[in-house]
C-alpha cells in the first residue's frame, strides 16, 4: 500500500479510529492491532512475503530470549551470529544473490574459465533491508546489553513490523522504538496535529517535488546520449530533487503518521542540501541509516581511531557497504566509493566535526563563507547522484563525460523543457520554504505558527491543492527498491 | 479528539467527496468528449441507444493479415478512428457485401499519407482491391493534404516491422486520488452550469432547438473545441481546391493499379448539428461542405454531409451524444451509400 494512494487514505483513518475507540482500553490489544494492521499493509503489496517478516520476528525474539538467559560468553556470541548470518543471509539471498553470481562468472571468464551458472528470477521483497537491519539492531543491542530482551512478542512483532516505517525506514533502534510499545499511549491534541502537518508536508515532497522531477529526471536519463551537457546537469539536478523529495517525504509521512497513534520516531532527514561540507550532509542525509553504520560497523571497526590508514579503511569501509546496502549495482559501490573520497580530507584534517550547528543559525541569509561551502558540498553531491541514478557504470561515465563538453556552454534543451520551467520554479519555492524552517524537525514545522488561524489554514489549503494539482505523476517511492 | 477529527474531516473530506464523485460519475472510457471534457456522464450512455447490436466484426484488418502471402480484398478502408469503429463501424456494415480489409490506424498517422507511401511501395503488389476508401475527419482533412511527400515509401517489410514493434500510445488520464482530475472534474461541471465551454474543457456543451438529436438529451449538443478552432482550414477555399487536387492526383495513381478511389470525409459534429445550435451569435458558419461539394473530382466521392442530415430527419443519435463519432445509425447510413455506389 502506497502512502500517496486512495487505499491509504482510507486505510489510514479506520486503524486510527479503531486505535483510539475500540481498541484503547488495553494496550496489548493495541498493539495487536497495529500488528494486524501492519501485516495488512504489507500484505496489500504481497502476502507471500509476510512470512519472511514473521520468521524474522521469531528468529528475533527468540534469540533475543535466548540471550537474556546465557551467561556463557561463547555461547552468547554463538547467538548474536545465528541472529546476523540468518537475517543477513535472506538480505544477501533476495538481494544480491544475482549480483554476485554475475560477477563470480565474469571474474572467472576473465581468467578463460567459463562458468555454467542460472541467475534466479527473484523478487525483492521490499521493505527487506530496513526490516531486517531494524531486527538485526535489537538482538545486538540484547547481546551488548544495551536493552533488556521483551517477552512481549506482540510488543515485538509491532516493533518489527510497525506499518509507517516499514517499508522504507526510518530505520528505528529498538532501544528507542520498543519502549514505546510498553507504555499506554494518549491521545494528544498536538502531537497528533503535529502529526498531519508533517505528513501533508511529506506528501507535498513526494507528490508536488519528487514525482514532478522525476518525469524530466527520468527523461534525460534515459537519453542521456542525445541531450547536451547542460540538459545533463539539469537531469542531475532534477534526479537531486527528486530523490530527496521521495525519500524525506517517505520519511515524513511515516514521522507524521507515527505521531497520529502516539509514537516518535527518529527524525531521518535535516535539511541536507544545505550542508557546508559532506561530514555534515552525512550526518543530515537518511539519518536512520548512517547512525546504524556507525553504532554497529564504523566504531565497532576502531572508527575515526587508530593509525591515518586504519581510519581510512574503515572511512571506504563504511560509505561502499553503505552505497551497496542501497542494491547490488557497481554504480552503488561507486556512489558510497566516491562519498568516501570526499569525505576523506575532512576526517583527516580533522574537520569532520567542524558545522555541527545549523547554517546562518541566528541570520535570515548565509554569508559568502557558508554560501560557498553550500554550494560546493551540493555540487559534489549532485555528481554523486549521477552515479546513484544511471542504469549502470557504462551509463554513469557517458553521462559524465558529456557534461564535461562543449555543450556543457549550450542552453538545456530538451522534450518537455517548457512545462519544466514551472517546476523548477517549484523547486525554487521548495527551497525557500525549507530554508526558512531548517531550524525544525521538519520545515512546515513552525511556519505559520504565529499567524492568525484562518491565514495558517489557507497556506494547508494551497498546500492540499498543490498536491491535487501537480499529482498524477505517480512514481513508486525509490527506496522500496532498496 | 473531537476537534482533530473534525479539523482533519473539514481538509479532507470536500477531496474525498470530490473524488467519489468522480469514480461515480466519470467514465473516461465512455465517449471521447465525455473524456475530454471531464463531463459526468451516466455509464453505459453512449451504448445504451445500441446494446447488443452489433457485435461481431467482419472486416479484416491489416495486422491480422498473413503478409507472408498475396491476399485479394474488395475493398482497402484506409482512414482515423472513423474507420475503427470494429462492429460498429461503416466498414464492417459494407463487410456484408464486400470482402474489406482495413489498414489499421497507427501505421497511417495521416491516412492520406499514408496512401501515397502505398502505392509507391509494393502493398498494392501483394494485396489486390477493387476499390480504395479514403477517409478522414473533416477537422483534419485540409492539414492531411498539406505538406505531403509524393515520392516517400512504406513497403510490407517497413509495416511488418510496425507491426511487431507496437506499443500503445493512448494517453491515460490519471486515475489516482491525488490528480489534478480530482479537481478539475468538478469545477469543470459546476462551470457548464454557466458556460457553453469550461476553462479545462475542450468540449462544448450548446443549447440546440432540436428535441429528437439524442436519446434522453431534450437540447444539448457536445462537440470538440476543433471543430470550430479549425474553422480556419476549413473554411479556407483556396487550400480547400488544393486539397482536392491531391486527392485527384492519388486516384490517377491509383487508376493505374486499376483501383478506384473513393473519398468519404467525415462531417464534424459542429458542421452537422450547426442548424440545430440555438444560439448562433457566437458560432461562425461552416463552410467546408459548401466548398468542397461543388469541386470537380475524378474519383468517388460520399455527400456524407448529406446523407446524414437525412438521417437527422427520421433517427436520433446520429452522432453518439457524447462522443465525436457518428453512431450505427451514421454509420450504416454511410455504408448504404457507398453500397450503392459500388453496386453500380
Amino acid at each position: 500500500m502506497l502512502f500517496n494512494s486512495l487505499d491509504f487514505a482510507i486505510f489510514l483513518p479506520i486503524v486510527f479510529l479503531l486505535y483510539w475507540f475500540v481498541f484503547n482500553k488495553s494496550l496489548k490489544l493495541q498493539n495487536a492491532l497495529i500488528v494486524v494492521a501492519s501485516y495488512t499493509f504489507y500484505g496489500w503489496w504481497d502476502w507471500r512475503f509476510l512470512a519472511l517478516i514473521l520468521f524474522s520476528t521469531i528468529v528475533d525474539y527468540s534469540i533475543g530470549v535466548a540471550l537474556s538467559k546465557g551467561k556463557n560468553q561463547l555461547k552468547r556470541k554463538i547467538l548474536l551470529w545465528v541472529s546476523i548470518l540468518i537475517n543477513l543471509g535472506f538480505l544477501g539471498f533476495f538481494k544480491y544473490y544475482n549480483f554476485f553470481l554475475d560477477n563470480f562468472i565474469e571474474a572467472f571468464s576473465l581468467f578463460g574459465t567459463k562458468i555454467q551458472a542460472n541467475t534466479l528470477n527473484i523478487i525483492l521483497p521490499v521493505g527487506i533491508s530496513f526490516y531486517t537491519f531494524q531486527t538485526l539492531s535489537y538482538t545486538i543491542d540484547v547481546y551488548r546489553q544495551n536493552l533488556k530482551p521483551t517477552k512481549d512478542f506482540i510488543a515485538f512483532s509491532a516493533f518489527v513490523s510497525f506499518f509507517p516505517q516499514l517499508v522504507a525506514g526510518p530505520i528505528e533502534r529498538a532501544t528507542n522504538l520498543l519502549p514505546q510499545f510498553y507504555k499506554k499511549r494518549v491521545f494528544k491534541y498536538n502531537k497528533a496535529v503535529d502529526g498531519m502537518r508533517q505528513i501533508l508536508w511529506g506528501l507535498f515532497k513526494k507528490i508536488v517535488i519528487a514525482d514532478n522531477c522525476a518525469q524530466y529526471a527520468n527523461i534525460i536519463f534515459n537519453n542521456s546520449d542525445d541531450y547536451s551537457g547542460s540538459t545533463l546537469v539539469l537531469g542531475a539536478l532534477f534526479f537531486t530533487f527528486q530523490i530527496y523529495g521521495d525519500f524525506s517525504g517517505y520519511s515524513d509521512i511515516a514521522i507524521g503518521t507515527s505521531r497520529l497513534f502516539g509514537f516518535d520516531l527518529k527524525q531521518n532527514f535535516a535539511f541536507p542540501y544545505f550542508s557546508r561540507d559532506i561530514a555534515e550532509f552525512w550526518r543530515r542525509w537518511h539519518i536512520s541509516l548512517s547512525t546504524w553504520f556507525r553504532d554497529y560497523l564504523y566504531i565497532p571497526l576502531g572508527g575515526s581511531r587508530g593509525p591515518k590508514w586504519n581510519q581510512v579503511r574503515n572511512v571506504f569501509i563504511i560509505f561502499i557497504v553503505s552505497g551497496f546496502w542501497h542494491g547490488a549495482n557497481w554504480t552503488f559501490i561507486v556512489w558510497g566509493a566516491l562519498n568516501a573520497i570526499y569525505f576523506l580530507p575532512i576526517l583527516l584534517s580533522g574537520k569532520n566535526r567542524n558545522n555541527l550547528d545549523v547554517i546562518a543559525q541566528e541570520k535570515y541569509l548565509p554569508n559568502l563563507k557558508e554560501l560557498g561551502s553550500m554550494l560546493v558540498t551540493f555540487s559534489l553531491t549532485v555528481f554523486a547522484w549521477i552515479f546513484f541514478r544511471a542504469e549502470n557504470m557504462e551509463h554513469a561515465l557517458s553521462y559524465t563525460f558529456r557534461i564535461f563538453s562543449k555543450s556543457l556552454l549550450n542552453y538545456p534543451v530538451f522534450e518537455k523543457d517548457d512545462s519544466a520551467k514551472l517546476i523548477l520554479l517549484l523547486i525554487v519555492l521548495f527551497i525557500i520554504i525549507e530554508w526558512l524552517g531548517r531550524r525544525h524537525k521538519y520545515a512546515i514545522e513552525q511556519l505559520g505558527s504565529n499567524w492568525n488561524s484562518m491565514f495558517r489554514y489557507t497556506m494547508y489549503l494551497i498546500i492540499i491543492l498543490l498536491l491535487f494539482w501537480f499529482g498524477g505523476n505517480d512514481q513508486q517511492f525509490i527506496y522500496f527498491q532498496f | 479528539m473531537k476537534k482533530f477529527i473534525l479539523k482533519s474531516v473539514f481538509f479532507i473530506a470536500p477531496f474525498l467527496l470530490m473524488y467519489l464523485l468522480n469514480v461515480i460519475y466519470y467514465y473516461p472510457i465512455e465517449g471521447d468528449l465525455a473524456r475530454i471534457g471531464y463531463l459526468y456522464s451516466k455509464k453505459g450512455a453512449t451504448e445504451d441507444a445500441f446494446k447488443d447490436l452489433y457485435i461481431e466484426k467482419k472486416y479484416t484488418t491489416f495486422s491480422e493479415l498473413n503478409l507472408n502471402t498475396k491476399n485479394n480484398f474488395d475493398i482497402l478502408t484506409i482512414g482515423d478512428s472513423f474507420s475503427e469503429q470494429e462492429a460498429k463501424g461503416y466498414n464492417n456494415f459494407l463487410a456484408n457485401n464486400f470482402s474489406v480489409l482495413h489498414m489499421d490506424r497507427f501505421l497511417s498517422e495521416n491516412p492520406i499519407q499514408k496512401l501515397i507511401e502505398l502505392i509507391n511501395g509494393d502493398f498494392f503488389h501483394m494485396n489486390q482491391f477493387n476499390y480504395v476508401i479514403l477517409q478522414s475527419a473533416e477537422r483534419l482533412f485540409v492539414q492531411r493534404t498539406e505538406n505531403i511527400e509524393l515520392s516517400k515509401i512504406t513497403d510490407i517489410q517497413t509495416l511488418k516491422y510496425s507491426i511487431a514493434n507496437r506499443t500503445n500510445s493512448f494517453s491515460k488520464l490519471s486515475s489516482s486520488f491525488f490528480s489534478d482530475a480530482t479537481l478539475k472534474i468538478p469545477l469543470t461541471n459546476l462551470q457548464y452550469l454557466i458556460y457553453d465551454k469550461p476553462t479545462f474543457s475542450k468540449t462544448y456543451n450548446v443549447k440546440t432547438n432540436g428535441n429528437n438529436l439524442f436519446t434522453g438529451k431534450k437540447n444539448n449538443l457536445l462537440f470538440f473545441e476543433d471543430d470550430l478552432k479549425f474553422l480556419v482550414h476549413k473554411n479556407d477555399s483556396s487550400r480547400i481546391s488544393k486539397s482536392n487536387v491531391l486527392i485527384n492526383r492519388i486516384s490517377q495513381l491509383l487508376e493505374e493499379k486499376n483501383i478506384k478511389l473513393l473519398l468519404l470525409i467525415s462531417p464534424d459534429k459542429y458542421d452537422l448539428y450547426y442548424p440545430y445550435i440555438k444560439n448562433k451569435d457566437k458560432f461562425k458558419t461552416p463552410l467546408f461542405f459548401n466548398y468542397y461539394n461543388d469541386l470537380s473530382k475524378d474519383y468517388l466521392y460520399i455527400n456524407s454531409i448529406e446523407i446524414l442530415r437525412n438521417e437527422l430527419n427520421v433517427n436520433k443519435n446520429v452522432y453518439y451524444f457524447n462522443s465525436t463519432h457518428w453512431s450505427p445509425i451514421g454509420a450504416k447510413a454511410i455504408s448504404l451509400e457507398i453500397n450503392s455506389i459500388l453496386m453500380n
